[in-house]
């Protein structure tokens, strides 16, 4: 296991209020591994404690087999963070910025202007980081925590705030990178991003991890199969779902295609975020 | 090594490109230009000495320290000379072949008296060690070429702790410490790297402001050592209000206090009399001061540096023994 973590506290107060409670999980090599839970669920704590940013209070966590407590700076050289907050120089342009960072590391670092294109950031390469918008900044950081091609690769919320065309070429990189060997944390809110990404997932609510699949698992064993059904009853047309597995919907939506009154029938998953409600008792917003 | 360089040279980048940090880095320039203006030349300055010639080449080489030599061939010239506009003072030998000088009278009372005070060591001693004397009256420079020399590459070296500060305030406002955090960079690295700027701004401030100053003739390596010396405090005193402000606002609110501190020892050198001076030995900028304004008048021995040296390094250490923790515990 890349990652193992194992019975994780932490509370930022030092005392019974946990930001994280008996935290487990693990992650294999070359797997994505996603934490999807809403806004202060504990997920930016989690990766800050396995990434050496909060001290470790209780609990054990290793990483690529090195405890974090006491991981060696050298650990850094294979592994890559990117923030929520865009955390930049504001002073530096986009390239001075990565050009900046590359020098900490002792490893060959890649190109900082093709980084930059990757993203479509190479117009603002020479633009002080103080007149990034937002999602610049967060392209940058992005880019910047892949510099020195990791192994082991932490994201926070790694698309939360940009366009969809700017969040699926964050996406294909990712998986990109994932083809590549590189095995990879990430906290998101957002179900899709989990889905199409993660090979696992841990639903975590506040600071509780509730559950731990692959997205596939999740909606077999908690996802109800679901009949939409467009009918009309007293020339009023109805929109309405039926789940598979209650009887009492079943023969509901029995009766109504006996009496022939169905206009259309689709079935439907349950998304991520029903099941996500159905496990933890709350949504992700 | 070469982390530290990069830290060191995105510090320096960065803070060209800040106003305010840019006007810092000028702000002892231009009050050097500003001093200049307020310095009678050094000629009228300096005292003068007219002196007989057939008088021994040691005698003459003394009077030569403190003053400008004119060389005449008899008494009668010399008085000639001393009768003229300005201030001069004539040296020659009285009937029991003693030294002697001669005066118009009206002269300001630098003149006579540093004449007098020079024939009297001569006559005391005769390969007299006049250091002791010649600190007690500095008469080459005036008090406010001297004091405000000095004070500038005290302030220039106070700038460059605050710079050091307001770089750390960067890297906290913006969250960087934590990219950083997560690189295979030290801590150690991370505060040598920002250090450096806090002892190579105040070095260049430094000669550039002799040269403005016309002061270029001092022993320039005696101050290089008094500036690196001094630079410690200033960077310790700039990684603590790096850690203790949060914001530009308040870094700047702290600088104005610990400002306060920096003129307190400086003024307390100045006015105190040297009988009291122990009550700022506290003060490493105290020593700093003594230190810097002894070379710039050029009444220092090696020796005497080294004791401003050590009083800079002590206090400095105990400072930092002071602020270690706070400024551990506020950079991780
Ligand atoms: N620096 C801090 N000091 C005190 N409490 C904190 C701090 N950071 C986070 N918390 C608290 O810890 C809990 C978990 O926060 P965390 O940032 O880990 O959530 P998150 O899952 O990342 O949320 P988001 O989706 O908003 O990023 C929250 O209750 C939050 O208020
Ligand atoms: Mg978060």
């Amino acid at each position: 296991m890349i990652i193992d973590v194992k019975g994780l506290y932490h509370s930022y107060t030092n005392d019974d209020n946990y930001a994280v409670k008996d935290v487990n999980f693990s992650v294999k090599k070359g797997e994505i591994f996603g934490f999807l839970g809403p806004s202060g669920a504990g997920k930016s704590t989690t990766q800050k404690i396995l990434t050496g940013l909060l001290p470790l209070q209780k609990g054990k966590a290793s990483i690529d087999g090195n405890n974090v407590k006491k991981s060696p700076n050298r650990l850094f050289n294979t592994i890559g963070v990117s923030f929520e907050r865009a955390n930049v120089y504001k002073k530096l342009t986009g390239i001075e910025n990565l050009e900046f960072y590359s020098k900490m590391f002792n490893v060959k670092t890649l190109n900082p202007l093709k980084l930059l294109r990757m993203v479509g950031l190479e117009n603002a390469a020479n633009k002080r980081a103080e007149g990034y918008s937002k999602g610049m900044l967060q392209r940058l950081v992005f880019v910047r925590s892949m510099i020195n091609d990791p192994k082991i690769w932490f994201l926070d919320e790694p698309t939360s705030g940009l366009d969809p065309t700017t969040a699926s070429k964050i996406k294909e990189i990712i998986k990109d990178k994932q083809r590549k060997g590189t095995t990879i944390f990430l906290t998101t809110h957002n179900m899709h991003i989990a889905e199409e990404l993660c090979d696992n997932i841990a639903l975590i609510n506040e600071g509780e991890i509730n559950l731990i699949d692959s997205p596939r698992n999740l909606k077999l064993k908690y996802g109800e199969k679901l009949i939409k059904a467009e009918y009309k009853i007293n020339g009023e047309l109805r929109k309405e779902r039926f789940s598979m597995i209650n009887k009492e919907e079943i023969d509901k939506l029995n009766e109504i295609i006996k009496k022939g009154k169905v206009e259309t029938l689709h079935s439907q998953e349950a998304t991520l975020e029903e099941i996500f409600i159905k496990v933890t008792g709350r949504g992700l917003k | 090594m070469l982390r530290v360089i990069s830290i060191f040279k995105r510090d320096f980048k960065s803070s060209i490109r800040d106003n305010m940090l840019l006007y810092m880095m000028i702000v002892p320039l231009l009050l050097a230009l500003g001093l200049k203006l307020f310095i009678p030349s050094a000629n009228n300055l300096t005292v003068k000495f007219a002196i007989d010639k057939s008088l021994d080449k040691e005698v003459i080489e003394t009077f030569e320290k403190y003053g400008e030599v004119e060389l005449y061939d008899n008494k009668d010239k010399i008085i000639q000379r001393v009768n003229k506009m300005d201030d001069i003072a004539g040296i020659t030998l009285n009937e029991n072949g003693l030294l002697q000088a001669v005066i118009e009278g009206n002269e300001q009372k630098e003149t006579p008296g540093m004449a007098k005070m020079i024939i009297k060591n001569i006559n005391r001693n005769d390969k007299g060690d006049l250091n002791f004397i010649i600190s007690n009256i500095g008469y080459k420079m005036s008090p406010v070429a001297s004091i405000g020399s000095a004070s500038l590459i005290i302030v220039s070296i106070m700038l460059g702790g605050m710079i050091i500060g307001f770089n750390i305030i960067e890297e906290k406002e913006n969250n960087t410490l934590n990219a950083l955090t997560v690189s295979p960079m030290n801590r150690k690295e991370f505060i040598c790297g920002k250090s450096i700027i806090g002892i190579i701004i105040p070095i260049i401030q430094s000669l550039l402001m002799l040269w403005i100053l016309d002061l270029f003739h001092v022993n320039i390596f005696m101050i290089l050592v008094l500036i690196v010396s001094s630079s410690l405090i200033a960077i310790v005193l700039g990684f603590l209000i790096g850690v203790l402000s949060n914001n530009q606002i308040a870094g700047i609110a702290n600088m104005k206090g610990l400002m306060l501190l920096v003129s307190a020892s400086i003024l307390g050198a100045v006015l105190l009399d040297s009988s009291k001076h122990f009550l700022l030995y506290w003060s490493p900028l105290y020593w700093s001061f003594m230190g810097l304004h002894g070379a710039i008048l050029e009444i220092i021995t090696w020796s005497k540096v080294g004791i401003n040296v050590l009083g800079t390094l002590i206090t400095t250490n105990i400072i930092f023994l002071v602020a270690k923790k706070k400024i551990r515990k506020g950079l991780s």
